[in-house]
C-alpha cells in the first residue's frame, strides 16, 4: 500500500518549482520559452516520477511525486494560453473592464493585431514547424506530424477540425 | 491506496474521457465544450468510483484519488480545447490545406471567439453592445491574465501611444 502522508511534498514541491520557473522567466525570458517549459514542466517531473517509481526505496514518496507531475502537466497545458496571450481571456477582460459594454468595432480596435494572428505564425516558424516558400507557407515534417495528430484526433471523435 | 490503484487513477481518466467524448459526441455534436466538459467528469468519476475502497468519500485516500483523477483529465480536457480554438493549429491546418493566411484574420480571430462566448452565454450582444455576464469564465480569464502578468511582466510595461490605451489598461487592470 502507498503512504498518503507524503501527498502534501507534492503540492508543496509544486508550488516552489513554479516560483522558480517565475523567477527564472521574469529574469531570463527563454527565446523558446515553449520548448523551455515543455522541459522545465514536462521532462523533468516525469523523470522524478520515473526515478520515483523505479527507485523501490523513493516509493513512499510515489504519491508526491504522482502529484508533481500531474499539476507540472496541468500548467504545462495552460501555459500556451499565458504564453500567446489567448485572445478569450483578453475579451473577457476588456468587456469586464467596461460595465457599460463595448461595441464589436471597438472591441476589435483595442486588440493587439499583431498578437492574434502574425505573431503566431511567427512562433511556429521559429518553432520549426512551417517554413516561409515562393507563395506562402509550407508544413515542415514536425509541422506536418503535429497537425495530423490533432486532425486524426478531430477525426476519431467524428467532428470536423476546429475553427481556431 | 494502492500501487495499481495509484497507476489506474493516474492513468484511467484520460483514456475514459476520450472514449466517453468519441461516443457522447456523436450524439450531441453542438454541444463540443459541454459534451467535453461532461466526459471528463464522468471519466474522473467513474474512476473514483472503481479504485476507491473506503466507505466514505471523505477519508483521505478517497479525496486523494479524486484529486488525483481531475489533475490527470484535465489536461485532456485542454488537448480537446487546442484542438478547437488554439490558432497556432488552426493555421497548421491552414498551410496544410494550402489556403492563404489572409483567411485566418484577427478580425476573423475575434468573431469566432465571440460568437462561441455569446453561444456559451458568457457574452451578451444587445443593440451592438457587447457586455460580458458574470461567469466562472470570466473569472478564469482575470486568474489567467494574473498569471500572465506575473509570468511575462515585459508585455504590460511596453508604452503604448494607441488612441483607446484607456480601456487596454483597463483590460491590463483585470490582471492584477
Amino acid at each position: 500500500m502507498l503512504s498518503l502522508d507524503l501527498a502534501p511534498y507534492g503540492f508543496v514541491t509544486f508550488a516552489l518549482w513554479w516560483g522558480l520557473h517565475v523567477l527564472l522567466w521574469r529574469l531570463f525570458e527563454p527565446r523558446k520559452d515553449l520548448r523551455a517549459a515543455l522541459f522545465f514542466f514536462g521532462l523533468i517531473p516525469l523523470l522524478v516520477l520515473l526515478v520515483t517509481v523505479l527507485a523501490s526505496w523513493r516509493q513512499s514518496y510515489l504519491v508526491a511525486a504522482g502529484l508533481f507531475f500531474l499539476l507540472s502537466l496541468n500548467y504545462l497545458i495552460l501555459y500556451p494560453a499565458l504564453q500567446a496571450s489567448s485572445p478569450t481571456v483578453k475579451i473577457l477582460c476588456l468587456l469586464r473592464a467596461s460595465p457599460k459594454g463595448t461595441s464589436p468595432g471597438e472591441l476589435i480596435s483595442q486588440m493587439n493585431q499583431s498578437s492574434l494572428q502574425k505573431d503566431r505564425v511567427e512562433d511556429l516558424r521559429a518553432a520549426g514547424l512551417i517554413r516561409p516558400t515562393p507563395n506562402g507557407w509550407a508544413l515542415t515534417a514536425s509541422g506536418a506530424r503535429l497537425s495530423f495528430l490533432f486532425s486524426f484526433y478531430r477525426r476519431l471523435l467524428g467532428l470536423v477540425e476546429g475553427k481556431g | 491506496m494502492s500501487i495499481v490503484g495509484f497507476v489506474t487513477t493516474v492513468a484511467l481518466p484520460p483514456a475514459l474521457a476520450f472514449l466517453i467524448h468519441a461516443i457522447i459526441g456523436r450524439l450531441w455534436p453542438q454541444n463540443k465544450i459541454a459534451v467535453a466538459v461532461v466526459a471528463s467528469l464522468f471519466a474522473s468519476l467513474m474512476t473514483v468510483l472503481l479504485v476507491r475502497h473506503g466507505s466514505s468519500w471523505w477519508d483521505g485516500a478517497t479525496m486523494i484519488a479524486v484529486l488525483i483523477s481531475l489533475f490527470s483529465v484535465h489536461p485532456y480536457f485542454n488537448f480537446f480545447l487546442l484542438s478547437e480554438t488554439a490558432r497556432r493549429i488552426h493555421v497548421l491546418r491552414c498551410v496544410r490545406e494550402g489556403k492563404t493566411l489572409e483567411d485566418y484574420s484577427p478580425e476573423l480571430v475575434l468573431q469566432v471567439r465571440l460568437k462561441r462566448l455569446e453561444a456559451a452565454g458568457v457574452v451578451t450582444f444587445q443593440h451592438n453592445v457587447l457586455r460580458a455576464n458574470p461567469s466562472a469564465l470570466v473569472l478564469l480569464a482575470v486568474v489567467i491574465r494574473a498569471l500572465e502578468r506575473l509570468v511575462f511582466p515585459g508585455r504590460f510595461n511596453r508604452p503604448t501611444s494607441h488612441p483607446s490605451a484607456s480601456l487596454r489598461e483597463g483590460a491590463d487592470e483585470c490582471g492584477r
